[in-house]
């Protein structure tokens, strides 16, 4: 398949495609026997637990599955430093001063004080967001899971209050991941003004020209020049 | 399994219990910033159609 057509442009890889399904399966999953714990005296607790096959079968699907993450972001991690496009991914993905500017100048776009969007290079301020609260998030959760996971070797160096404190934050970190994923990116990407009910980029891969020139015009101009897409000089090119 | 939590939410220090205060507390702000955002983007969204309607 190739990287543009008069119609399209390849965003996301097979490779890339399939990373991200991968952290959504591993992570619904983690989410689905993590909430069961951590609302164990609830009747969403009691529930989920009931269809998880009861808190043995609810732990080993979660140990399970925590494996699975830590080997995505292995994978992705040498993606990101062996591969070329995968670096130059991550180099676009770092934040940089633009991106707050951008930002204040999204939310001015919205209170009615500009009249148009600032324009985005490949990945908007709010993609950085979600890509370095999912990934370090991720870690987090990896670091304090595997400290609760193997509890009886961590307490034979550290004190009492050290588990105590790292199954606060890996349950309410993992409430945060999940707000973070399963609210606000999908609210974003799919249900938010012009995207609803469905963005169909990362099933295709592929972005529509028209969509890049409205939400990532920085990088549309450094690849197709400065006529919007349909135009005849954009057409000739 | 069930004994490790129990022994967790016995033992739970008041220290470690002030930290999950604090820890309620950042929650709290997070999801009050994500739902500003959705409001702040739908209230744009309607005032940028109403304006394209006259």
């Amino acid at each position: 398949m190739s990287e543009t057509t008069p119609r399209d442009v390849l965003r996301f890889t097979v490779g890339e495609r399939v990373q991200h399904w991968a952290l959504l399966v591993t992570l619904t999953v983690l989410a689905l026997t993590g909430l069961a714990l951590f609302a164990h005296g609830t009747w969403l607790g009691r529930t989920l637990i009931a269809l998880e096959g009861g808190m043995e079968a609810r732990g080993t699907l979660h140990r399970v599955f925590a494996v699975a993450l830590m080997a995505l972001a292995a994978w992705h991690f040498l993606y990101t430093v062996f591969t070329e496009r995968g670096h130059r991914q991550l180099m676009e993905l770092l934040p940089r001063g633009r991106d707050f500017a951008d930002a204040a100048g999204l939310v001015a776009y919205y209170l009615g004080r500009r009249a148009s969007p600032p324009e985005f290079g490949r990945y908007t301020p709010l993609q950085k967001l979600q890509y370095w609260g999912a990934g370090l998030g991720s870690l987090l959760m990896i670091f304090t899971g595997l400290l609760l996971w193997f509890h009886t070797q961590t307490m034979a160096v550290v004190p009492k209050w050290v588990v105590d404190v790292t199954a606060i934050v890996h349950g309410y970190e993992g409430l945060i991941l999940f707000l973070l994923l399963f609210g606000w990116h999908l609210y974003i990407v799919h249900l938010s003004p012009g995207n609803f009910p469905m963005q169909r980029t990362f099933l295709t891969g592929r972005i529509d020209r028209a969509r890049m020139w409205r939400e990532h015009r920085r990088e549309y101009r450094e690849l197709f020049g400065d006529a919007p897409p349909g135009t005849r000089d954009e057409e000739e090119r | 399994m069930l004994g490790f939590l129990t022994a967790l939410e016995q033992t739970i220090p008041e220290g470690a219990s002030r930290f999950r205060t604090v820890i309620r507390v950042v929650l709290g702000l997070f999801i009050a910033l994500l739902l500003s955002y959705i409001v702040l983007e739908q209230v744009g969204s309607w005032r940028r159609r109403r304006s394209g309607r006259e």
